[in-house]
């Protein structure tokens, strides 16, 4: 008889952090959405020495969205919302740096390419 | 003859040596579909001081009380898939086939943050909010439709709204 049979049912669930299923978690994910959405003119004026375009800002920020989208694990699509939810209030309260150019650029090209060719992946050590 | 005559003349200025009779402004006033151009054009339009006489310029005018045109269903129609034509994410092949029964993930292949952006898109449009709750009712272009025809009480055939902005015998009180 392990632990695991003899624990009680309260138990073996995990305390949610925010939502207690998927479908509340994709809500609160569309929601954040669209107040990144909406908040768009409003970082064009804001950061205005940046020349944001809108469609650029779109893409950027589906970008960030789309980054995350294999994620499973409720706990962890919570904290990732609530995460975006700070970055959203530091953004438009203008806590940040507005010189700070990187803020929305598009990530693509500075991720590190994992190398394919044979001699490559030897020198990284797979 | 008189109408090419204001339109390469005097816009805004007051008319002192025009003598206008009074049912001629007040039928320039009024933006209906008599006074546009031939082509259906509205702009420019001239206006001329209603009130000519200068002994009646003490009376104030109502102003152009200047009611939004009656919606129609087919103008909700068409702003809809407007709003969809000029949508970035689609492609080009599909743009000019979206019709009343495409279905926005199924069709156009979009996933529900673009859902999102096209609902916000409308939003901004139409000028209320969607609640959160109809998000997945509208996922076609007829349904959306539907819903702001209920949203917006849109009725088939629209009264033309009477404005007594024109009429000199309500300046001193208005309805």
């Amino acid at each position: 008889m392990s632990l695991t049979t003899r624990l009680p049912q309260t138990l073996k669930q995990v305390r949610p952090v925010l939502s207690t299923d998927h479908a509340e978690a994709k809500r609160r994910v569309l929601n954040l959405y669209k107040i990144w959405l909406r908040q768009i003119p409003y970082l064009r004026v804001d950061y205005i020495k940046n020349n944001w375009t809108e469609t650029h800002l779109r893409n950027v920020i589906k970008e960030n969205f789309m980054r995350n989208k294999d994620v499973t694990d409720l706990r962890v699509i919570d904290l990732l919302i609530v995460r975006g939810q700070m970055d959203f209030v530091e953004t438009a309260e203008i806590w940040r740096q507005q010189h700070n150019t990187a803020l929305m650029d598009s990530k693509k090209d500075s991720y590190k390419k994992k190398s394919t060719s044979f001699l490559g992946r030897f020198y990284e050590g797979h | 003859m008189l109408k090419t005559i204001f339109r390469n003349g005097c816009r805004l200025r007051p008319t002192f040596n025009i003598c206008l009779s009074t049912s001629l402004s007040n039928r320039l006033h009024t933006l209906s579909p008599s006074n546009t151009y031939q082509n259906g054009q509205v702009w420019p339009h001239v206006f001329v001081l209603r009130r000519t006489s200068i002994l009646d310029r003490h009376i104030k005018d109502a102003g152009q009380m200047r009611t939004p045109p009656p919606l129609t269903p087919r103008d909700i129609e068409s702003r809809v898939l407007r709003i969809c034509n000029e949508y970035d994410k689609i492609q080009e092949a599909q743009k000019n086939k979206i019709a009343l029964e495409t279905h926005f993930m199924n069709d156009l292949g979009l996933d529900s943050l673009d859902h999102v952006e096209i609902i916000v898109a409308l939003e901004n449009e139409f000028g209320f909010e969607i609640p959160d709750a109809d998000y997945d009712k509208l996922y076609t272009v007829k349904a959306v439709v539907d819903y702001l025809k209920n949203r917006m009480h849109v009725v088939e055939r629209p009264k033309p709204v009477v404005s007594s902005a024109s009429d000199p015998r309500y300046d001193e009180h208005h309805h």
